[in-house]
Formats: structure tokens, C-alpha cells, sequence
């Protein structure tokens, strides 16, 4: 039968953020530096890491979305999402299930408050050589994600794709899963051979969070840019059945 | 304008419902697809067609339709067998072994065969060979120079990027002559021009709408006018399309929404390459599908609308949406006819009847 999540939507939900509002207005994140990286996971559990309303990938996936970011309204920041390759309903999707976030303490609060997303404070280190792009996680005292990506190769901007990130959170809707589509508009863009990426999926969230095979990854400088939320979704049924638009927010 | 007569075919995915333990299923599989082929033998469709894919669980089981198909091929007489789209890449079918395949399938099926080309949309596919995602566009390129050359008589040889070999003569030779008419899989935009240039057949998995598709045909046919082909010329333009034909149109709409609404979801689940792996090599995010009407492509509550020209309804309103793609100059409509088993078999088989008793009499078709 088609694959659903069956991770338990209680448990996933406890210590997730509790949002005060779902109409945030939009934020500008220009300048960005974002390195993605993408690797299979083994397939075993799979279903067990996201919620009924989604469902994995075939090959499962693991997905790390890095944002070093040197201008916010909530001064400078970097970020590390990491993510489950997913879809909801058909749309492709990367359920987080923890960022970690280095840098402004506001920007923890705003990141968790208005967009739902799961932080945890970190020590997050961006690297960038001739031929190679670092990323850096400490965090309790020890590492908990390093990354290796070399033999940059330049890219156009339409070859990078980027999917919406999915925060299961607190709503005063009850829980919901939060559907952030952040935009990227690109001015440079390099693919990197993935060469080492290692992580504690513990510290992630979930033991079975081990990548196994890498796929690619990428390294775009970028004007990001989040604009209002426009869906959530029940975290216990199908999408399809699910899925609650908002209502445009006045400006 | 482009008028020909329009060809009917079952596009057959071998989608699969699949689960640990599910024993037996893909053997039912298999076995509803053989009656329904041998069935539009009798009934006057003019192909079926068997895919190509590896690894694609539910959305595909069909891993090796040279087998299936020379089934089809031998237990019918009439229909045409499409061995489409074979996989043009050297790291999962080497070139030889392809031309060798499809010249066993057109001797054994009496000179029947269509012969599709593709290079693959899913890192899932391309992931578990080890293919790199640049190097197929190059590769299938070779594919389609080298094949009409290793069917011609006499011995061949090539010194290519994707492989290369010394004088050898490849045998058999098909049976149809210079060969079996050659098509490409067409799923992102720009292709149709690929296959026009190369003189191809465009073998559409992926429907853009009535007025999207006219104007892609009418470019197709321009463009091919002016080709270097790659060896006998194949001008037709061949399209996808769900078919579930039932005399009440609410009943027929529904189950062909059923089929559609399935398909589209294990289809989902695959990791397509331009998803995966940046490349300029993939710009679509095509597999076999058909685009949804205009929708919000950030709802995910947006369930499968009724795409425009879906042959699902009543026999007339299936005519009206046959000869609207007839008439933007689609020469061939291939139908899913079911999805992972979702509509029982007699169901389909019933569809299949009244559209050919129905259906095909409307465009001088039929046994």
C-alpha cells in the first residue's frame, strides 16, 4: 500500500514549538549563504520519522538545509535545519526535526515563535576554501554534525531546487505541521561532491537519522526571503484531507 | 494541418499495490496486464506499450518488458508491441544488448515492434546504478545514432563517450525494415524538439493540456521537417491518457479519478533527479503522469482534479475529449487503464469493451 508516516503525532509534538500566531508577516533574509546537502538514509523506520499526514521518500532521504546568515532584523544568525525528504500529498516537502541556530538569541525566539521551527542552540560553523565548503555543529559540548563538501561547480540558478520545510508546532488551530515556503532568489550557485557528512541523529531527533549514501550537495549565495504562511496541515490524516489554508493577512 | 488517423494503445506501467510479504500480487500484476493486452488484440487497439523502470516500487514493477512484452507478442496477432522507453544508458542496458533484445522482440512478434527511448527521470534509478545524472543526455544521444546502424546489415562499429566497440556484426537484424519505428519519451518541455530534430517518434508520458500540446505538435512537425534523422523518419506525436469508459459519466469519471488519484500518489513517493541532483541535464520533474489543471502548487490538500482531456466518463464524452486531441494533431492516445489494482479486473476489462464497441467506431476503429 502507498507509504504514510505512523510516527506517533503526541510524542513528536512534545517540546515542539507553541506559536502564538499563524500570521506572520513576511521576513527578508538578503545575503545569504545556503548550503544544502542531500544523502539516503537506510529505508528500515523510515515511516516511523514523519507523521500519518506524510510520507517518505523512495529511496528515504536526509536533508540538510544550512542558512549562515549576515543580516536579519534580529542581527546575524546561522541555522542548520535537518530534514526528512518527504511529500504531502504529492508536493515534495522536508519535515524538520531539529535546527539548530548559532548567533541571536531573538532570532531562536522569532524562528521558533512565528514559524514553528524546532531549535535547539548551537555552535553552527560555516567554512569556505578554493575547493571546498565546511559546516560545523557543537553542540552540549561536542560535535553533532560535520560536513565536508569539495570540487565546487558552478550551476545556473534555475538548476537549484529548493523545497518548502514542514515544523510540526503548537497553533492555535491545536498541533499542526506549519508549511514555510521560504524563496531564494539565487545570484550564484555551485554543486559540491558530498565527502563526508556525519551526524548525531540523536541529538537530531531520532536514532535512524544516519546518512548512508551520499547524493549531492550545493552551496547558493542568496536573498531569502519568507513570506506569510499560507497552509498547515492536521499532522494525524492525509494532506488531502488535512490540508488548511489561511487566510491572506492584511498588511 | 497534421491529420492522421488516431492510434490507440494501453500504456502499461505495472504499477504494483506492494507491501512486505505481498506475495503473489505481482503475479496478478502480471497476469490482468496479459488479458488486457490480449484483449486489445481483439478488440482493434493498435499498441500497448511496457515501460522501463527500475527500482520504482507500487509506481512500476516493469523491470524487464522485453519479457512481458514478448508474451504479449506471442499469445496476440495484431497489436503492435511498444518497448518503450528502454533505458538509453550504458550503465544499465549496454547498447548492444538493447539492439539485440529489440530485434528478438520484432522477429518473434512478426515485425510489430515500436521502440521507445528514454534516459531515465529518478535518482532512484539512476542512484542505484551509480549513474551520473550529466551524462545521460549524452548517452542517450549515442543511444538513438547507434542502434539504427547496429540493425542496418552488416557489421558495425563505434567509437563513441558512453562506449565504444570494434566491428562486430549484431544479430539478429529486426524483421521490419531499415527498423522498427524509433520514439523518445517526452515528459519536460523541449524534448518534442529533440526528437524532431533526430527524426523521432514523440512518445508524450506527461499531458500539457489541449492548447500546450498544439502548440508543442505543430513545432514538432515544423522542426522535423528539417531534421537529420538518425534513420527512418517516425513523425508521429503519441500522448497519455487515463481511460476508464463506463455508460453512466458520473461512475466513469469517478473510477478513472480513482486510477489518477493512485497513480499520482506512488508516483509521489519517487525521488525524481532534478529533486535530488542539480544538473542542467534535468529540467523536468517528469515521470508518466498527467499536469494537473491549474492548481495552487503549494496546497498540499489539492486532491487530482480532472485533467483537461482525461478519456474517463461516457463514451460521448470521451469522443469529444479523443477528437480534441485529434484535432491539435495527436496521432496516438495511449491509456492507463488501471493503477495498482485499484478498479478490479472485470472493471477494466468491461472499459476496455464499451470503449472499443462505443468509442472507437467514432474514429473508423475497432476489430
Amino acid at each position: 500500500m502507498p507509504l504514510t508516516g505512523t510516527a506517533d503525532v503526541d510524542a513528536l509534538a512534545q517540546g515542539r514549538p507553541t506559536m502564538p500566531t499563524l500570521h506572520t508577516p513576511p521576513l527578508a533574509l538578503p545575503g545569504a549563504e545556503v548550503v544544502q546537502v542531500l544523502y539516503e538514509m537506510r529505508r528500515a523506520g523510515r515511516e516511523t520519522l514523519v507523521p500519518p499526514a506524510l510520507h517518505p521518500t523512495n529511496p528515504a532521504t536526509l536533508w540538510v538545509l544550512a542558512w549562515h546568515l549576515p543580516e536579519s532584523p534580529y542581527g546575524p544568525f546561522d541555522a542548520v535545519h535537518l530534514r526528512v525528504g518527504c511529500r504531502s500529498g504529492a508536493r515534495t516537502r522536508g519535515f524538520v526535526t531539529v535546527t539548530a541556530l548559532s548567533g541571536s538569541p531573538e532570532a531562536a525566539r522569532h524562528l521558533a515563535d512565528d514559524w514553528g521551527f524546532p531549535v535547539r542552540p548551537a555552535e553552527v560553523a560555516f567554512g569556505r576554501r578554493y575547493d571546498r565548503v565546511t559546516l560545523d555543529v557543537v553542540a552540549d559540548g561536542r560535535p553533532v554534525l560535520a560536513f565536508e563538501g569539495v570540487d565546487p561547480d558552478p550551476l545556473g540558478a534555475q538548476d537549484l531546487e529548493y523545497t518548502a520545510s514542514l515544523n510540526l508546532a503548537h497553533t492555535e488551530r491545536g498541533v499542526r505541521i506549519v508549511q514555510v515556503e521560504a524563496r531564494y532568489e539565487i545570484h550564484r550557485a555551485e554543486r559540491l561532491r558530498p565527502r563526508n557528512l556525519t551526524l548525531d541523529g540523536a541529538w537530531w531527533g531520532n536514532d535512524l537519522l544516519r546518512p548512508a549514501f551520499p547524493i549531492t550537495a550545493s552551496v547558493a549565495h542568496a536573498d531569502m526571503k519568507i513570506p506569510a504562511l499560507r497552509f498547515v496541515c492536521r499532522p494525524d490524516v492525509p494532506a488531502h484531507e488535512g490540508s488548511e489554508p489561511l487566510s491572506t493577512p492584511r498588511s | 494541418m497534421y491529420v492522421r488517423a488516431v492510434e490507440f494503445g494501453i500504456f502499461f506501467e505495472l504499477s504494483t499495490p506492494w507491501w512486505p510479504g505481498a506475495a503473489g500480487i505481482e503475479r496478478l500484476v502480471y497476469d490482468n496486464a496479459l488479458e488486457q493486452a490480449r484483449l486489445a488484440d481483439e478488440l482493434g487497439f493498435d499498441v500497448v506499450w511496457a515501460v522501463e523502470h527500475h527500482f520504482l516500487e507500487e509506481y512500476s514493477h516493469s523491470s524487464a518488458p522485453e519479457l512481458f512484452l514478448t508474451a504479449i507478442a506471442a499469445t496476440t496477432t495484431r497489436v503492435r508491441v511498444g518497448h518503450g522507453a528502454v533505458i538509453c544508458v550504458p550503465g544499465i542496458n549496454h547498447p548492444v544488448r538493447v539492439a539485440e533484445r529489440a530485434a528478438v522482440l520484432d522477429v518473434i512478434s512478426g515485425g510489430r515492434l515500436e521502440f521507445g527511448t528514454a534516459r531515465s527521470s529518478t535518482w532512484t534509478e539512476l542512484g542505484g546504478f551509480g549513474i551520473d545524472p550529466d551524462s545521460t543526455k549524452k548517452t542517450w544521444d549515442e543511444f538513438v545514432r547507434v542502434l539504427p546502424g547496429m540493425w542496418a546489415d552488416g557489421p558495425f562499429e563505434f567509437d563513441g563517450i558512453g562506449f565504444s566497440m570494434p566491428e562486430r556484426n549484431v544479430i539478429p537484424k529486426p524483421l521490419q525494415k531499415p527498423h522498427p519505428p524509433m520514439w523518445v519519451t517526452v515528459t519536460s518541455p523541449g524534448t518534442e524538439l529533440d526528437a524532431a530534430d533526430r527524426g523521432l517518434g514523440c512518445l508524450g508520458v506527461a499531458s500539457a493540456g489541449f492548447a500546450e500540446q498544439e502548440r508543442r505538435t505543430l513545432e514538432y512537425h515544423r522542426r522535423i521537417q528539417l531534421c537529420d534523422p538518425v534513420g527512418a523518419v517516425n513523425e508521429k506525436v503519441a500522448t497519455l491518457n487515463y481511460l476508464h469508459c463506463h455508460e453512466d459519466r458520473a461512475i466513469g469519471a469517478t473510477k478513472g479519478l480513482e486510477i489518477l488519484g493512485l497513480f499520482r500518489t506512488v508516483n509521489a513517493h519517487l525521488l525524481s533527479t532534478r529533486e535530488a541532483y542539480p544538473t542542467r541535464a534535468y529540467q523536468g520533474n517528469g515521470l508518466a503522469h498527467l499536469v494537473p489543471t491549474r492548481i495552487d502548487p503549494g496546497d498540499p490538500g489539492s486532491g487530482p482534479p480532472v485533467p483537461e482531456g482525461a478519456a474517463v466518463g461516457d463514451p460521448a464524452s470521451i469522443i469529444r475529449a479523443v477528437k480534441h486531441w485529434e484535432s491539435v494533431g495527436v496521432d496516438q492516445i495511449n491509456f492507463l487503464v488501471n493503477a495498482n489494482e485499484v478498479l478490479p479486473q472485470a472493471e477494466v476489462l468491461a472499459s476496455l469493451r464499451m470503449f472499443a464497441r462505443e468509442v472507437m467506431p467514432a474514429f473508423g476503429k475497432g476489430a
